[in-house]
């Protein structure tokens, strides 16, 4: 990577002491998205997607423990101050949140809570960011915006409401974006145009966004890059066209094979055989490997790291190469 | 557009409206007061008489058409003197809740935002005023004090805002959890800001319900406490006053207690109807149960 990179976390772990026991939610997490770039992070539920997310703008606070590194344009989040972090959110970085509904204050109107946002960072009187914010919410396609305003949040849709959450977060113009999960609560057509729109506005003003999904359609059709996390560490990581074709660790390559695809003739659904452990008792060695039909006494004993397996491309496996036994029906499909 | 329009700001009162006027004993409620009110604003022009003028030729009168509720032992109108006393009412009643809000809101507000030690911290310090019996801080306070009527009205606020900052707290508590404080924080909002543009706005129902049951209890406690010597002083016209100075005589000539206390009895009544209205409309967990 030639340009340093906006946000690169580097051994980030998280962990949420409880009762009895510790939750380790992240696990050495290492990440990096350049300027421009638009970065997928995939995962199952619990697999620490969000917990990345809110540990990048400083959201996860006491009694968390955070350790290892988060920079993001210059600024070391981990351990920061207050003061830093309020500059950073919003302005540096910004983010939208999966259920739209219920990520606005219902007591006050959109404009309201939009200027109030607007006013935070960029200062100028009410007037102007009225404005602006009229301006976003016709960026990000809302029809009528002078009337949209006035509203309150009860009265628009999910979908327009993550439109006014995502001109929220425009308004100010970071440099990053953090979606997580943002069409997770919509409908699929919604969806679709949410997608669409994030990629147009990201390319217009060349903002890189860090895209949180479980859903491997959406990552194929709008990021660059592909970070898989798995109980809370990455274990594969690269470009979209890498991992979508030659998918080198076990479980990314089975959680390709688990979406159904169209025009096979196949009605099965494939599963992951297991469950993702339970993060107060992560497994020694490979967090897959219980799960995983490759594992050797190795896999169980020794934590691997990660190895280039491509240009651009690595995954965080003891045998990246070898191949797995035919659970999916692609080959037969094909043959 | 029209049905955009139907849930917008004034809508929303309207429609709180239409609720409440289906209520008859909240319609009940919003006249006594009103009434109270008016004698309260206008007490100078409605009252037949000068509530201090001592009158010893007219002493002791029973109601008739001269004084429609009597006079006292020293030949004063009672109806002007009850019409004066309900500007004493509603002083007391919004001043003990005004500095009862004052502590309370705050101090729920940061322990319910904060939590943790803070937390632990500040409803330690509200319990200890709530380990009192009901009455007895505001009597124990008033006598440290010294009696009299504003010192009787700190007490009561002072022993009545814990119950404001564990309300707060726990709607604090509520709202803390939800997604939009973290969306504001992600924004870039700071804790001040979150704290009394999120959480705030968005606890005040229960407060706003509990204020308006309150005033009548408040109401209540300060005749309580002017009945028994520690509250209002003679020159002020108060109704727990009036009907402690008729303890000697109000066996004879029952209308010196009886029209003061009914004036504290309607006044309180109607002020909790009205409470129990708001309390309908407001806490969705009661609409449409009565």
């Amino acid at each position: 990577m030639s340009t340093d990179p906006l946000l690169a976390i580097r051994d980030l772990y998280v962990e949420f002491p409880l009762f009895r026991r510790t939750v380790h939610a992240i696990n050495g997490c290492s990440l990096d998205v350049a300027p421009g770039q638009i970065v997928g992070l995939v995962g199952e539920s619990g697999s620490g997607k969000s917990v990345t997310a809110l540990a990048s703008l400083g959201l996860v606070g006491p009694p968390a423990r955070v350790r290892g590194s988060i920079r993001l344009a210059g600024h070391e989040i981990v351990g920061c101050r207050d003061e830093t972090l309020a500059a950073v959110r919003g302005g540096v970085a910004a983010m939208i949140f999966q259920n739209p509904t219920t990520a606005l204050n219902p007591y006050f109107t959109i404009g309201r809570q939009m200027t109030d946002v607007i006013r935070l960072h960029r200062g100028g009187d009410v007037k102007e960011a009225k404005a602006l914010a009229a301006r976003s919410l016709g960026q990000v396609g809302l029809a009528d915006t002078g009337a949209q305003l006035h509203k309150y949040p009860h009265q628009l849709s999910g979908g327009q409401l993550q439109r006014v959450m995502i001109a929220m977060a425009l308004a100010c113009r970071p440099r990053l974006l953090i979606a997580d999960e943002p069409t997770t609560a919509l409908d699929v057509t919604v969806q679709a145009q949410i997608i669409v729109l994030l990629r147009e506005l990201a390319a217009q003003s060349n903002m890189s966004v860090l895209f949180i999904t479980h859903d491997l359609g959406v990552v194929a059709s709008l990021c660059d890059r592909v970070t898989v996390m798995y109980a809370g560490s990455v274990v594969e990581e690269g470009a979209v066209s890498d991992i979508f074709d030659h998918p080198a660790h076990p479980y990314t390559r089975k959680l390709i094979d688990t979406v159904p695809k169209l025009g096979t003739g196949r009605r099965d659904f494939v599963a992951i055989p297991g469950q993702v452990p339970d993060p107060s008792r992560r497994p020694a060695g490979c967090p897959f490997h219980p799960r995983c039909e490759l594992a050797t006494e190795t896999c169980a004993r020794e934590q691997p790291a990660a190895r280039p397996v491509g240009s651009g491309h690595s995954a965080v496996c003891h045998y990246p190469d070898r191949p797995l036994k035919l659970v999916s029906s692609r080959g037969s499909a094909e043959a | 557009m029209s049905s955009v329009a139907m849930v917008s700001e004034p809508g929303r009162w309207r429609t709180a409206w239409h609720l409440m006027s289906r209520n008859p004993l909240f319609v009940a409620g919003v006249v006594v007061f009103a009434v109270v009110i008016v004698c309260a604003l206008f007490a100078p022009w409605l009252a037949p008489y000068e509530p201090n003028a001592i009158n010893f030729a007219d002493k002791l009168v029973p109601p008739g058409l001269a004084h429609p509720f009597g006079t006292d032992d020293l030949g004063r109108d009672i109806l002007s003197r009850v019409i004066h006393g309900a500007r004493t009412s509603l002083v007391i009643g919004i001043t003990v809740l005004a500095i009862a809000l004052v502590l309370g809101i705050p101090i729920g507000l940061l322990a319910g935002y904060y939590g943790g030690r803070l937390d632990s911290l500040l409803m330690r310090l509200t319990d200890v005023f709530l380990a009192f019996p009901p009455l007895l801080l505001p009597i124990a306070i008033t006598a440290a004090l010294g009696a009299g009527l504003f010192n009787a009205m700190l007490a009561l606020a002072v022993s009545w805002f814990p119950w404001y900052a564990r309300i707060v707290r726990g709607a604090v508590l509520r709202v803390r959890g939800e997604r939009y404080i973290d969306a504001a924080r992600a924004m870039g909002a700071k804790d001040m800001w979150i704290m009394t543009r999120h959480a705030l706005p968005n606890s005040t129902t229960p407060v706003f319900v509990q204020a308006s049951m309150d005033f009548g209890y408040t109401i209540l406690a300060a005749a309580s406490l002017s009945f028994i010597g520690i509250g209002a002083r003679p020159p002020t016209i108060e109704w727990g006053l009036m009907v402690a100075l008729s303890r000697t005589k109000f066996l004879d000539y029952w209308w010196i207690a009886a029209f003061p206390g009914a004036a504290i009895f309607f006044t309180v009544l109607a002020v909790n109807l009205i409470g129990d209205g708001l309390r309908d409309v407001l806490d969705p967990r009661y609409r449409g149960r009565s």
